[in-house]
């Protein structure tokens, strides 16, 4: 046991550390919950309406792709939300418990390597599985946590012990299998970045697997540590032996990691890191150059994600025609009157994949503020590179960049209606969809630069804005909100394609909104401090 | 001689923090000008505004007869930087790192930089994650280095690298000097400022306490003298200029004023000299004299306040 000396003192360390980042983690998730799980009654109050929703849910490859296997729902009253409420909001809950778990364990381990601080915790009287060890226990105990508050918030709430008991234990089963895996993971590469995404790739896998399975009723599920949970079926004749299979998964995987761990240095990854070019690509002798450069890796991720998720949601709207086509219920969800139901259900869709894309493009802009912080762009300010010619190359590429992003989904959806209706007019139809809402994308751009320009602590009101519009566009039918509450996100301004028509006025104004608080805020960073 | 760098009653304040508080520094053309003080005092500021990265709220800077605020882009392709904390991107290599600083700052010589690698023992095909303090300045040296440029601004440059780099960077400091350049060197690290520059600036508190040539900086101070005399030494002590005079077996050891070595010295040797040691001031003495004064007084005061309670 020598190996995990210190792993108490570490556990309480890494508690200490983590203590308001873990507090927001887990008040956040269980709040959200509890939050959603308060709007069923109010937003589904009789029976009728409680079966058209089931319906649209379980009887829809795109609903169930989305949810889960919809375990007894025919079970579920205005007496009995519990069915519905861990079918439609289980899945998205396990996402946001996968990654606390990640990140909480990549943060101690990989990263602490990276930093180089590992060394000095080390060259304690310190095992060498110990701060692995601790890291998995820390993100174990805040599982541990979450689901006592889930499950808190549901009892409260007048659901069955038993089975709020069963939700929140099939979330934190969740959160540990991904601890794990990310102690495996952290192995493996040499830096934290790298492990992170090996963790989310896992993670999207899941989901996948998961999906597919639940659309084909078929085993795959079982392949899925999101399925596992889902198998201990809370408030639908609980069973509790599946909780076994992500327990066995966790204890395989944190064994592998302390196997991987003793075969490598401090500081050192099983992929050995490759040495790179001496000398820089012609391409990176100007500063648009420079950030096309760094922001490569992104754009091809972002890229391929979306063309993926393109595909996917097209793949769901030509099941959804098939099964819907005679489903009254289904015509409410959709916002534009008078629309063909392939239409309107395409409309939502693509106006889904570019708030999506509003991930690379803030996060693209957002790089005139990170690399400030980092000190790049001192390195780079000191050389003939003026502040305007420096943050319009890192804007272009957020512009720029959301164009290729955004029409990659475009054309993954056109790809899959192309193949659908035999008709070649159908992939530019759904690119034109897409890209129409680039304004909209432009303007959250726009507001980043500004603040980056005047206020850039206030950053956060970006994500702040981001959080209301998928709010409002993905989960606001969900939770029945009033139609005034929409009017705030500008993806309700861009037109609504293909269903509803092209308002070049409203194209108009929003792109003049975006392009004058860009110009603003560039002006702002040309003439504060830099700071360091 | 032409003045490259001038900062004259320079104040620069963040929020109620005054880190420049009329600053004054003048560096001379085809000059090593080193410029010291302790964490704190304002270097890092004052060179920031020099860069245009920072701007100044009262006093007049010039940097080659332009603004280094307004003419910041014409400016730099003058000049080159190497900041004291080098941040390289994580997923570019050094030697990419090198080439696009380069590149950016208007092209660099090939062949110098493959030179400055070989000396600097630099492998130039690691990611920018990987390098340890001393490489990442190595990047940053190199790629200022094999710049074409007048001026070179470092911020402690040496701060990471190991005793053998130091040799190798002072050896290529004096080789730009030779090719004529202007450098501007902040550091802490006294003897190397000692070996390379010839004239020194020194802030405090955000202040310039003192500037000149090392010489003119040196008659400030007290040189030690150790001296063995065949006659007793007792009576230097009335000497003007002595200080801390100790007579022990024959043996005297004192301080005395720099400009008043010429009398006492005289008196050692008509009193016959045994052995005599003399050492001149270093910077740390130097240093300490102005960074020293509340330490001082605080010494001064404990005793004080003992005697009140005695």
């Amino acid at each position: 046991m020598r190996s995990f000396t210190g792993t108490v003192t570490l556990v309480r360390f890494y508690l200490k550390r983590d203590r308001y980042r873990l507090a927001i983690w887990i008040l956040g998730i269980a709040i959200a919950v509890a939050g959603m799980a308060w709007s069923y009654p109010e937003s589904f109050p009789t029976q009728p309406e409680i079966e058209s929703r089931v319906s649209m849910i379980r009887d829809n490859p795109a609903g169930t792709a989305m949810t889960g296997p919809g375990h007894a729902l025919d079970t579920v009253t205005p007496d009995n939300y519990g069915p519905m409420i861990v079918n439609d909001i289980g899945s998205f809950t396990a996402i946001a418990v996968a990654l606390m778990s990640i990140f909480i364990v990549i943060r101690h381990t990989r990263k602490e390597e990276e930093t180089g601080r590992s060394e000095l915790v080390r060259s304690a009287i310190v095992g060498p599985h110990a701060s692995t060890a601790a890291a998995v226990i820390v993100a174990a105990l805040a599982n541990l946590l979450l689901a006592i508050f889930i499950a808190l918030g549901m009892v409260v709430q007048g659901h069955p012990g038993i089975g709020s008991l069963a939700f929140g234990l099939a979330l934190a089963m969740i959160g540990l299998v991904f601890a794990s895996i990310a102690a495996a993971a952290a192995q493996i590469t040499q830096n934290a970045g790298g492990a992170t995404a090996i963790g989310g790739i896992t993670l999207a896998i899941a989901f996948a697997l998961r999906a597919l399975g639940d659309v084909q009723e078929s085993a795959l599920s079982w392949l899925s540590p999101i399925g596992w949970s889902q198998a201990i079926r809370p408030y639908a004749e609980e069973q509790w032996w599946p909780v076994l299979i992500p327990i066995a998964t966790s204890l395989v995987a944190v064994w592998t990691a302390f196997m991987l761990g003793t075969r490598r240095d401090v500081g050192a990854g099983m992929i050995a890191a490759k040495p790179g070019p001496a000398n820089a690509g012609p391409r990176m002798g100007t500063s648009f150059g420079l950030n096309l450069r760094l922001q490569r890796g992104s754009l091809i991720g972002w890229t391929i994600g979306v063309l993926i998720g393109g595909l996917y949601i097209g793949l769901m709207a030509s099941e959804a025609e098939s099964v819907f086509a005679d489903m009254e219920i289904y015509h409410e969800y959709i916002t534009i009157e008078g629309a063909t139901l392939t239409d309107g259900l395409l409309t939502t869709f693509i106006m889904w994949i570019t708030i999506v894309s509003l991930g690379y493009a803030i996060g693209a802009a957002n790089r005139l503020r990170s690399e400030e912080n980092a000190g790049h762009a001192e390195n780079v300010l000191a050389t003939s590179v003026s502040r305007l010619r420096y943050a319009t190359s890192i804007l272009l590429n957020s512009i720029v960049g959301s164009l290729v992003v955004v029409s990659a989904g475009g054309i993954g959806l056109g790809l899959v209606r192309m193949s659908d209706t035999g008709n070649t007019s159908e992939l530019f139809r759904m690119l034109g969809a897409a890209v129409a809402h680039l304004p909209a994308i432009w303007l959250l751009v726009g507001i980043t630069i500004a603040l980056i320009g005047f206020v850039p602590r206030a950053l956060a009101l970006v994500w702040a804005f981001v959080a209301y519009i998928v709010m409002v566009e993905m989960f606001g039918p969900l939770l029945g909100l009033p139609d005034w509450t929409y009017e705030g996100s500008p993806f309700r301004h861009t037109p609504q394609l293909p269903a509803g028509d092209v308002s070049l006025l409203a194209i108009g104004i929003i792109t003049v909104i975006a392009l004058g608080l860009m110009i603003v805020g560039i002006l702002g960073f040309r003439r504060r401090d830099l700071y360091a | 001689m032409n003045q490259i760098i001038s900062m004259n009653d320079v104040v620069k304040t963040y929020g109620p923090v005054r880190a420049l508080d009329f600053f004054n520094l003048d560096v001379n053309e085809g000059e090593v000008h080193g410029f010291l003080g302790p964490n704190g005092a304002g270097k890092t500021t004052a060179i920031r505004i020099l860069l245009g990265l920072l701007r100044h709220d009262s006093g007049h800077v010039s940097v080659f007869d332009g603004d280094p605020w307004r003419d910041a882009v014409a400016l730099h392709r003058r000049m080159a930087y190497v900041p004291g904390d080098v941040s390289l991107w994580p997923e570019l290599t050094g030697g990419e790192a090198i080439d696009v600083l380069g590149r950016l700052r208007g092209g660099l010589d090939p062949k110098k930089r493959e030179r400055l690698c070989e000396r600097f023992d630099f492998d130039p095909t690691k990611k920018g994650r990987t390098y340890s303090k001393g490489n990442r300045q190595k990047v940053a040296i190199i790629a200022a280095m094999s710049s074409d440029v007048e001026l070179l601004i470092m911020d402690e440059p040496t701060s990471g690298l190991d005793p053998l780099m130091e040799v190798v960077f002072q050896q290529v400091i004096r080789e730009e000097k030779e090719a004529g350049k202007t450098v501007l060197l902040s550091s802490h690290i006294l003897y190397q400022v000692e070996i390379l520059c010839e004239r020194v600036t020194i802030i405090r508190q955000g202040h310039t306490v003192e500037s000149g040539t090392l010489d003119e900086l040196r008659h400030l101070t007290r040189t030690s003298v150790t001296a063995e005399t065949e006659q007793p030494a007792a009576g230097l002590k009335e000497f003007e200029g002595v200080h801390d005079f100790v007579l022990e077996n024959g043996r005297a050891q004192f301080n005395v004023d720099t400009d008043k070595l010429g009398p006492v010295i005289g008196e050692i040797h008509s009193l016959g000299i045994r052995n005599l040691v003399s050492q001149p001031p270093t910077l740390e003495q130097l240093f300490m004299r102005h960074y020293g004064e509340e330490l001082t007084a605080e010494e001064v005061a404990e005793p004080e306040t003992e005697e009140v309670a005695v």
